[in-house]
Formats: C-alpha cells, structure tokens, sequence
C-alpha cells in the first residue's frame, strides 16, 4: 500500500497551521493504479467523443430536412423534364409549402438549400435540349412556380392569380 | 519502467489498435447503412423518370417532333425522319454515363439512334405509338425506347 493511488489535493501549511498557498497543489495520478484511473477517463473520454460525433452526423443525415431537400430536387428536375417534353407554353405549380428552403436554379443542376445550413446543400443536374435557357431562384417564399415561354424555363415564386387556379 | 509495466503497456497498446479498427468498421457501416436508408427514402421508380425524359422525344420540335409550316405548331407525337438523327439526339438530351442512356428505335421505319453512352445494357423498355412523317407522307408506327440505367 506504498503507492500514492488516485488524485490528491494537498495544502501546504505554516507553523500556524495556516494554508500559505491561495491553491492547493495537485499531486497527479501516480504508479499503476494513478496510469489505470488516467486510461480509464481517457477511454471515457475517447467513447463520449465517438459517441457525440456518430450521434451529431446521423441526426444530420437523417434529418427530414436533408431528406426533402432531396425530393424536392428530385421532383423539380421531373418537372423540368416534363416541361421540356411540353410543346408551347407552360406553367406548374411546386404541390406544396417550400418556404422553408432556398432554390437556385441555372443552366445545368438546380440547387436546394437552407440560410441557416449551406453546407448540406442538394444539387441535382439538369439536361434540356439545345437552346433551352434555365434561371431563376426562390427564397423561402412558399408557393414555387415553373414557368416555360419558350425556349426559357424560369424559377419564380407563384402569384395570386396562378394560386387562384 | 519494469517488465510488468512493459507488458501491460504493450498490452494496451494491442487493446487499442484492436479497439481503433473496430470502432472504424462500425462508424463506416453505420454511415453506409444512413446513406442506403436515406436513399430508399428519396428513391424514384427509375421508369417514371424515364418515362418523363421521354417524353421530349415525341412531343418536342427541339427534338424530333414535326413543326406544321403553315401554323408553326408542334404535332404531338408525329416524328419528322428527317430530324431523327443521332446529332439531332445528342443535341436533345446529351447524357452522360451516370444519367439515363437510350436507345430509340422506330418499329415499322426500322431507324435506330443511341445517346453517347448507351453500351446496350438495357434495364427496362418504354413503348409510344407515334406517327411517322417521311417525305410528306405520314405513317403509323411505334417507338421502342430501350433504357440504360446509370453505369456507375
């Protein structure tokens, strides 16, 4: 029973019995009990970690947020496929409240996103016949429209007349 | 540092390379198993959306759809042979490896056109009846229209 095991704090006193020090000195963990009760902790400390991370990533991932970003990426693209499949003029209406999420659409891929998290944007490419122009962008406005004049197809929100029908 | 100490310093070490690899494993098997649970959820029927690309390949001038002269309007579902062309294809829907791949083929014409990056690995068959307009005259006939999934 030699050993000096766990953590001890000491104070440091005169004749007086009186602490000199503000602190008390810490003596740290020493010998083979001290190194185990460091590892343990630092294991502890490891796994919590690992744990916070996994936990953190997975909520992310799994979010429903993540997940209608990517419908609707994935629906806007099939509406813009059966716009261009349209002869003449069109426009439809997103079935549903998208005030929750930015759109950017441009010639090649339509991007869904949030203002709060940018990072875990949803970018899906689009393909359009020769000549097609595509633009538009929608912030957080809650009825999206797809309008097609021509050869152009434009991202915008929807107006009362359009909602009305 | 003795040779007891030695030992079960060597010991933990062993313990934690064990312990690091494992941890690897099942961090990346559970990421796996988010990403494929993720995507079932957001999965589309590979024949809707083939079926709403095609689409432009019967009813789009900018395609091969016919453009009536005199009016200037697109006739739904009639083919000009002359627009059908593999240039004409690419210039409607230029696919890359990872999209949808077609092959187009006009039954009774017997005409055939491919996008860029279609090996002939069909995955399924769309059919569309359509007319067929070759020199002035029109013809019934039907489109086979073989899809290639992404060849990733």
């Amino acid at each position: 029973m030699g050993h000096q095991s766990g953590c001890r704090i000491k104070w440091k006193m005169n004749k007086h019995g009186i602490g000199e020090n503000k602190f008390p000195r810490v003596f740290l963990p020493r010998g083979k009990n001290g190194a185990s009760i460091l590892m343990i902790i630092f294991e502890v400390l490891v796994v919590l970690l690992i744990v916070f991370t996994i936990t953190e990533a997975a909520v992310k991932m799994a979010s429903s947020e993540t997940v209608e970003k990517v419908e609707l990426a994935n629906e806007i693209v099939m509406m813009v496929d059966t716009l261009v499949g349209v002869p003449g003029d069109a426009i439809v209406e997103y079935p549903g409240n998208v005030s929750n999420y930015n759109f950017l659409i441009g010639q090649e891929k339509i991007v869904v996103f949030t203002e709060k998290d940018d990072v875990s944007r949803v970018e899906r490419k689009l393909i359009v016949p020769l000549g097609y122009s595509l633009s538009g962008a929608l912030d957080e406005k809650s009825w999206m429209c797809l309008e097609k004049k021509g050869l152009n197809i434009l991202l915008r929100e929807c107006n009362e007349q359009e909602r009305a029908i | 540092m003795n040779k007891k100490g030695q030992f079960s310093v060597a010991r933990k070490s062993i313990y934690w390379m064990i312990a690091v690899s494992v941890i690897t494993l099942v961090v990346l098997g559970f990421f796996w198993m988010l990403a494929s649970y993720q995507s079932s959820l957001t999965a589309i029927d590979p024949e809707v959306r083939a079926e709403l690309i095609s689409l432009r390949f019967v009813n789009s001038p900018e395609c091969f759809t016919y453009v009536d002269e005199k009016t200037g309007k697109a006739l739904l579902r009639e083919i000009d042979l002359e627009k059908f062309t593999e240039e004409r294809l690419q210039n409607c829907y230029a696919a890359e490896k990872e999209n949808y791949n077609f092959k187009l083929v006009l039954e009774e014409e017997g005409q055939e056109i491919t996008t860029e990056n279609y090996f002939n690995k069909d995955d399924f068959t769309l059919f569309k009846k359509v007319k067929v307009r070759k020199a002035g005259e029109v013809k019934f006939d039907r489109m086979i229209i073989y899809v290639q999934e992404n060849l990733r």
